[in-house]
Formats: C-alpha cells, structure tokens, sequence
C-alpha cells in the first residue's frame, strides 16, 4: 500500500471486498505477516440519558417543586459502517486498526406541562466516529479448517457531531469480545467475520449523568487476507 | 450637545424593544435609523449613594448593607464585568434625575402594586445608562432579616432585581402565577427578573437563576462568554404567519437550565443567548403569566392566542456559535 491515505484505503478495501465476494476462493489461511481487510455492518446499543425536570422555584406556601414539564432522553441503537485493517503478527496474533461510523438518534420525551402542552418526542440524529486500535488473538484448527474463532480487545478515541456539526463531543472507548471468521471454501482468501462484544464509552462533558456507558456490538462483515 | 440627547425613562416598564434580544429581554433604545440599541453602562464601577433615611424594622445602614450584597450578586457572575461602588449617603431621594444614582425609599402609597421601581437617563444616540434610579415603595413593609421576614417584603432580594433593571435588563417571563383578587400571584418562577415578587418573606430572589446570569453576561460578557457559550436564533409562526411577543424556552437536556427569549419584530424573529453547549428543547408559550405593559410598550402588539408548543426536534447549541433557522409552528387557542 502506498500513495492514497489511510482511510482511503480502507474504504477502498471495503468497497472491492463486497464487489468480489463472490469470487472463487483462494488457497490461504492468514500467517505471520499476511495482511487483513474487514468491511461491512456493525450494530451499537442505545442508553438511557436519564429524566430531568424543567423545575420553577416555588413560592412561599407551594409544596413541593413546580414542574414546568419534565424531560427523559436516550440515545437509541444504531445501525452503521465499519472498515478495519489488520496485520498477523503470528498466525493467531493480529493487530488492527479501524474506523466505525453510526447515526444514533438523541430523543428526548417532553412531557406533563404545567400549561398541558401536548406530549412530544424531540429528536435528532447524532454523526459518531470512533477510531480504534484491537488485538485479536484467533484459536485455529477447527475441524474443518474454514472456522476461526477468535477474541478480540482495544481502545479507541470516539467523536460525535450533532445535527449541522454544531457541537462536538469526544473520549476515549475501550471494547472487547469474541466472534468467529469462517473462509469462503476450505482455506480461502476470503471469508465472513462475525463478532459480538461490549463497547465502553467513557463519561463525556455531554452526559448528564456523567456515566461510564457499556454498550453492546455486534458486527457482521467480508474479510480478506493478502 | 449631551444634555439635548438624553431622555428620562420614566420606569422599566415603559421600555420595550422592537428588535431580537438575545437571552432575555434587555432595555433597549430605538436610535437613529430605527436601530434598536441595548441600554447599558459604560463605564464601572457604577457610584450608587443611599437615601439617609429610616423606615419601620431597616435603617438607612442595614438598607444600604442589603443593596450592596445585591450588587454584588450580579457582579459575582464570571461570564459578565460589572461593578459597583458605594458613594455614601445623601439626603436626596431616588427618581430625581440629579444626576446621581440614588437608592431610598419614598412612600408611594398611590402606587399600590409597585414595591420598587428603577428609572434611568440615557443618551438616546447610543443607549448609553448616564444614571439610574431606584426608588422602594415604603408604603409596604420591608425587613433585611438574614431568614426573612414571613410579614415582610425582603430588600436584599427585591434590590436583586432592580439591579438587574439598573444594569439594563428588562423583565423575564420564566414563571407561572394565578390571578387572585387584588392581582397575581406566582406560582413559581425561575428567574429574578420576573415582574411579579414572591410573597412576602421569600428570600428565593437573593439569587441568580440560569436566566439572569445569561442576560447580563449578554449584555457585559468576557471573552470566555463569547467563546463557550452559543445561542439558538429562529421564529415563531402560526399558519406561516409571524407571531410577535410569543415567549420561547431553551432547556437544557445536559443541565436542566431555563434560559428564556422572546419574539420582538413583525417575523417573529428570536434570538437566546447565553446558552451551555449541548441539546436544547424549545417551548414557546403566549405571554399570559403577567400584564403585557410589564414586558412592552403599549403599542407593542402582541399574540396570546395560540398553544403552548414544544419544537419537534432536539437544538444542539455550539460552542461559541449558533444554531440558527429554528421555526416554532404553533396553533391557535
């Protein structure tokens, strides 16, 4: 690989694997040194953000608090795009690079106004990246030879822009859990990669709560080996 | 020639703006060309004398104590410079237009809704405060207990409020009341500058809300202002048709703050500033919590038939920028 970045690589490594999957499979199980591209879906759980009230302070002789109207917000799950490249440093040990996009959307329930403004749910769609480093450590040998389990952990930087760019909110991310890689036709180039995990984000600026949230993930995607 | 530019505000009332004000409503004058520029002072500290006089359970002293730890309420927001000195005692009383910027009590028994009001001079040319005024209506009874006084109307909080007025704000519409016999009543309110007062021996204005601190770091803000905080600009209609004087709500899904903003020109144009980064959600709401005269002028019309109306999405606030083009569809009664 040479001359275009980075992230053009891998998108183009994303685009040519769905092109060709089709192909006819090539003779080769990753080794020591061989080189991996992943492309395809991935699903990010939603949290819940939490209520918040619109209070009034009450004047003398009210009980209790006066609501103005009363909030409850949660980021929902997301469906997005992933693309990883990786590099066998032995046959079972890799190290990957990636970058995941999804497109949650914030909602926010309004409800129980003091003046009996109608109900509504506000929302908006939220732009997320998260730019990880994993490592993967692949048990080989099932007993055909086209399966590969494997488990899977790293770190990574997560950004998001709300609707119109207008506000950036970033941290860090850490993520593992395990999945399986099964090669197209005996010990192929080409193969599906399936994984299901957690995904931890740290507490940002931007949460209410102030929360460490663990969401799950799953992917699923084509790989190739070169 | 100064003295032929200035002109005497007879109370804040009587003031009323014609264009967007960001966060808030600000006293505003209409300048040459129709401009409408934003009352403030321009220099600091602002030299304030007391009225030596005496009335039932506050002397001129612990009145003066009040009126000072007031100030320094509104001078102890980070995001906004301000500042105060106290010049010492006169025998003249407040609303004179001496020159001097009096605080006392006068007895007002013919106004018998006002427990204190704050006037100002200005030149018109560029709204610049060149004095202000506040008078307390000794016609009611006051107390500067520490608690309160459950009998009594609190000077330290009232004195809150009329200097924000004496800084340049105008009245706040973030509160709810009832009308009873004799007038309103608040419910609950959330910010310091709304025109109606608590009850008597609540305390509950010696403080800011969320909406105070925005208008006067709107009017006085640092640079730390301008850069982390943002706004939300966008109009209110009814049938595509502009509403005027409509009352929008900023609230804040990260902090739970109400910041408040209202519709001022024939496009239903608003502007909310002071904003922490992050979502928003809007309500806009007629303004119907409070005699009309306490926001605008007379001839300011303005539309109370419509709906209280939530904005259907989620407003995300920049960091030091805006989210603009925001339109409020909202229904009639």
């Amino acid at each position: 690989m040479s001359a275009p970045t980075r992230a053009s690589a891998l998108l183009l490594a994303t685009a040519a694997s769905v092109l060709v999957a089709a192909a006819p499979a090539f003779a080769q199980t990753p080794t020591a040194g061989s080189w991996e591209f992943t492309g395809g879906i991935v699903y990010v759980g939603g949290f819940d953000v939490g209520n918040l009230t619109a209070e009034l302070t009450p004047n003398t002789g009210a009980t209790g608090d006066v609501t103005l109207f009363e909030t409850d917000s949660r980021v929902k799950p997301a469906a997005g795009l992933l693309a990883k490249i990786g590099i066998f440093l032995t046959p079972a040990f890799a190290l990957e690079g990636g970058l995941r996009y999804t497109r949650p959307v914030f909602e926010t329930d309004v409800s129980d106004d003091f003046e009996n403004a109608e109900d509504l749910t506000a929302t908006e769609t939220l732009s997320q990246y998260l730019f990880d480093a994993t490592a993967v450590w692949h048990f080989r040998g099932s007993g055909t030879g086209r399966t590969m389990p494997f488990v899977y952990g790293g770190g990574g930087y997560w950004r998001e822009l709300h609707e119109g760019n207008a506000l950036v909110d970033d941290g860090l991310e850490f993520h593992g859990g395990g999945g399986v890689k099964w090669w197209f036709g005996g010990s192929a180039r080409w193969g599906f990669r399936a994984q299901g995990g957690f995904s931890v984000r740290e507490a940002s600026e931007s949460d209410p709560e102030k929360k460490r949230r663990v969401l799950p993930e799953a992917s699923g995607s084509l790989v190739w080996v070169f | 020639m100064l003295r032929g530019r200035r002109v005497v505000l007879a109370i804040v009332a009587a003031c009323a703006l014609t264009a967007p004000a960001a966060a808030y409503l600000k006293l505003g004058t209409v300048v040459v060309g129709g401009r409408t520029q934003s009352l403030r002072w321009r220099e600091f500290p602002v030299g304030y004398f007391v009225t030596n006089t005496d009335v039932p359970r506050v002397s001129a002293q612990q009145f003066q104590a009040a009126v000072t730890r007031a100030f320094n309420t509104w001078h102890a927001v980070e995001m906004a410079e301000t500042s105060s000195r106290f010049a010492g005692f006169v025998a003249a009383t407040p609303m004179r237009g001496d020159g001097a910027n009096v605080l006392g009590f006068l007895n007002r028994p013919d106004q018998e809704r006002t427990l204190a009001a704050t006037s100002f001079t200005v030149d018109e040319t560029t709204g610049q405060i060149l004095e202000s005024d506040i008078f307390f209506n000794s016609a009611f009874t006051w107390s500067t207990a520490e608690a309160g006084d459950a009998n009594h109307y609190d000077v330290e909080s009232i004195a809150v409020h009329e200097i924000g007025h004496l800084l340049g704000l105008s009245h706040s519409a973030i509160g709810e009341t009832e009308l009873q016999p004799g007038g309103r009543r608040v419910i609950g309110a959330e910010s310091v500058m709304f025109p109606v007062a608590f009850s008597r021996g609540n305390i509950a204005d010696r403080s800011l809300k969320a909406d105070d601190i925005a208008g006067i770091s709107d009017l006085y803000g640092t640079r730390a202002f301008t850069r982390d905080f943002g706004s939300i600009s966008g109009r209110v209609t009814k049938n595509g048709r502009a509403v005027k004087g409509a009352h929008v709500v900023a609230f804040s899904t990260q902090s739970g703050k109400l910041v408040g903003g209202f519709t001022l020109n024939d496009n239903g144009d608003f502007v909310i500033a002071g904003l922490q980064p992050g979502p928003h959600i809007l309500r806009a709401e007629p303004l119907d919590d409070g005699d009309l005269t306490s926001f605008f002028d007379d001839d300011f019309e303005v539309d109370v038939d419509f709906r209280v109306t939530f904005y259907e999405r989620v407003v995300a606030v920049p960091r030091g920028g805006g989210a603009n083009d925001v339109e409020i569809k909202v229904t009639p009664k």
